[in-house]
């Protein structure tokens, strides 16, 4: 038996009506008045949250990386996505809890989301602090955890720096259905990785098409690889 | 095909090849942590997970026959026995979780009859609803052509899947039950549990924690939007509900007894004889003692019961300001 933070949807509700945040740069979360908001939920699965371990990574990342260059700011999600993986260690009963990652984005992460989001013309940045369990896009710390949580191989984590080279790519894998089958995940992000935005969506498209008769779940990673391939020879 | 299993005759017009719906999954049973049996819903193919104590694993005995009517979608010379694999897919949307189970284990290729299996489903990986489908998937390109599935992967054939439920789905709360307890009690719900259910503060109801929506909607801070409003609203429905209950009980023991026995069923007598809420329902002179008296009355008295349930509604309603409270969310929420 393990205890989790959870945001409440009145929590949530308080953010969307905030005068101030986030539209404003400087504006932090309203983190006092949020707290009557926090929920402890106690969950029958183990949990490890090695919040330390996170913030250290974060903190380095955020040296290293220069958030103001968009290539740079892909690298920074490529490099932090394993280490998010790895330091909340949670079922992914747990991780359905959207809750469970808006009460991280705004309790714990506010500073990360703010570089890596904030100031940037046409980006909702409410939904990276709030988001959806549909939209795996939205939320930054799920949309980090999840992308892993898809596309890692037991230790190897390859093709989850590989999928989140490419914002058009990440966008699209964690906006499919077909996200909920790992290998496909992974397959997708080893196919195309290095590929342009107009070239993942015109495989996105065909691919997307031919789930309507193949049966995704009997295929192997290597069959849908294959499948890929060709389809990105034919529309290229 | 076995008692326990239905399923639809019509064919899959939308796939641009030969396409069958005679693939039936059945259930035969299920058992928690290699234990306790459940008993499937065979009515509305539901496993009701949630309504058994806590595990961890569920093991689901299926079954999965393939109807005569299925040798039409392969050319006559490919079989029996066919190219195809018979497989059940697990799909959970909230955990993100997809795969399939192989059915049997001598395929391909496949004779048309039943194959049995386990579906194991550890409880840490899924939430709310998992939906298990039968599928019947070529392993083998076809030679022939259409109206046959060309490709290897493709499926032919399926039908209709159960529905687990691992949780307890939010739609089917049946109500909100009162529950009675003694303010002392330490088992009382935290004070952030506790909403007036009066006008007056220092009276309060609880809603329990078994609704965390409503509880969420409760503890609203905010005097704007939705919520609040829907609060509101909430609070005088509930009121209503509530106070028509302590009345009648208070009054069923004062006609029982002459006297109140509890606590609250005082407190009840006293918000009836100070403030407006009795007024309806007795002069509005009457003090303490008269209050009671009356109550145990026209409680007791079959004949006065009719009208003094329909007084007693009005009284609620009033009181907690009901229609405003109504009128005020369709107002304020209506698209």
């Amino acid at each position: 038996m393990s205890e989790i933070s959870v945001l409440s949807e009145a929590g949530r509700d308080l953010v969307v009506e905030d005068d101030a945040f986030p539209s404003d740069p400087e504006a932090d979360p309203p983190r006092e008045e949020l707290e009557r908001h926090v929920q402890t939920l106690e969950v029958a699965s183990d949990v490890e949250l090695d919040l330390a371990r996170l913030h250290e990574a974060v903190e380095r990342a955020l040296g290293v990386f220069d958030t103001g260059r968009q290539e740079q700011r892909t690298s920074l999600d490529s490099a932090l996505a394993p280490v998010f993986h790895q330091c909340l260690d949670v079922p992914t009963r747990v991780a359905s809890h959207i809750g469970f990652w808006q009460y991280l984005a705004l309790f714990e992460f506010s500073h990360l989301i703010d570089a890596r989001w904030g100031g940037r013309d046409g980006i909702d940045v409410e939904e990276k602090y709030l988001g959806t369990q549909k939209d795996l896009y939205s939320n930054h710390v799920a949309r980090l955890w999840w992308g892993a949580e898809l596309t890692f191989d037991g230790d190897d984590y390859l093709a989850t720096h590989r999928l989140f080279e490419r914002q058009r790519l990440v966008n699209y894998v964690l906006d499919s259905s077909f996200r909920r089958y790992r290998p496909a995940a992974i397959a997708f992000a080893e196919t195309l990785w290095t590929e342009q935005s107009s070239t993942i969506d015109a495989v996105a498209s065909r691919f997307n098409d031919s789930l309507s008769t193949i049966q995704l779940e009997t295929r192997s990673r290597t069959e849908v690889r294959n499948q890929l391939e060709k389809i990105r020879e034919h529309v290229g | 095909m076995p008692a326990n299993t239905r399923r639809a005759s019509a064919a899959d017009e939308s796939m641009p090849y030969r396409y069958d719906d005679g693939v039936d999954l059945g259930v035969t049973g299920f058992s928690f942590d290699g234990g306790e049996a459940g008993s499937p819903d065979y009515d509305d193919r539901v496993l009701p997970l949630h309504e058994y104590g806590p595990w961890e694993v569920v093991e689901i005995d299926v079954s999965v026959t393939l109807d005569p009517s299925v040798a039409r979608v392969f050319p006559d010379d490919e079989g029996p026995p066919f190219p195809a694999e018979p497989v059940v897919v697990v799909d959970c949307e909230e955990t993100q979780t997809r795969y399939a189970v192989s059915v049997g284990d001598d395929h391909p290729p496949v004779e048309l009859e039943t194959f049995e299996t386990t579906v194991e489903l550890e409880r840490d990986l899924f939430r709310g609803t998992v939906r298990l489908t039968p599928r019947l998937v070529r392993t083998e390109p076809c030679a022939s052509g259409l109206p046959y599935a060309p490709n290897e992967g493709m499926r032919v054939a399926g039908g209709g899947g159960w529905t687990v439920r691992v949780d307890d789905p939010p739609e089917d709360h049946d109500g909100f039950p009162f529950v009675y307890r003694d303010f002392s009690q330490e088992s009382m719900p935290p004070v952030e549990l506790a909403h007036s259910l009066s006008r007056h503060p220092e009276e309060k109801m609880m809603i329990n924690d078994q609704h965390e929506g409503i509880v969420d909607v409760m503890q609203s801070g905010l005097t704007s939007g939705f919520r609040p409003n829907l609060k509101r609203f909430l609070k005088a429905d509930f009121g209503v509900m509530l106070w028509v209950q302590l009345v009648l009980w208070t009054g069923t023991t004062v006609a029982e007894t002459g006297t109140t026995e509890f606590d609250w069923q005082a407190g009840v007598v006293q918000e009836l004889a100070t403030h407006e809420f009795g007024d309806h329902l007795f002069d509005s002179d009457a003090d303490y003692d008269t209050v009671e008296r009356e109550l145990g009355r026209r409680v007791d008295d079959p004949s006065e019961l009719r009208d003094f349930v329909g007084d007693l509604f009005e009284a609620a309603q009033l009181y907690t300001e009901y229609g405003r409270q109504l009128e005020r969310f369709v107002d304020r929420e209506a698209p």
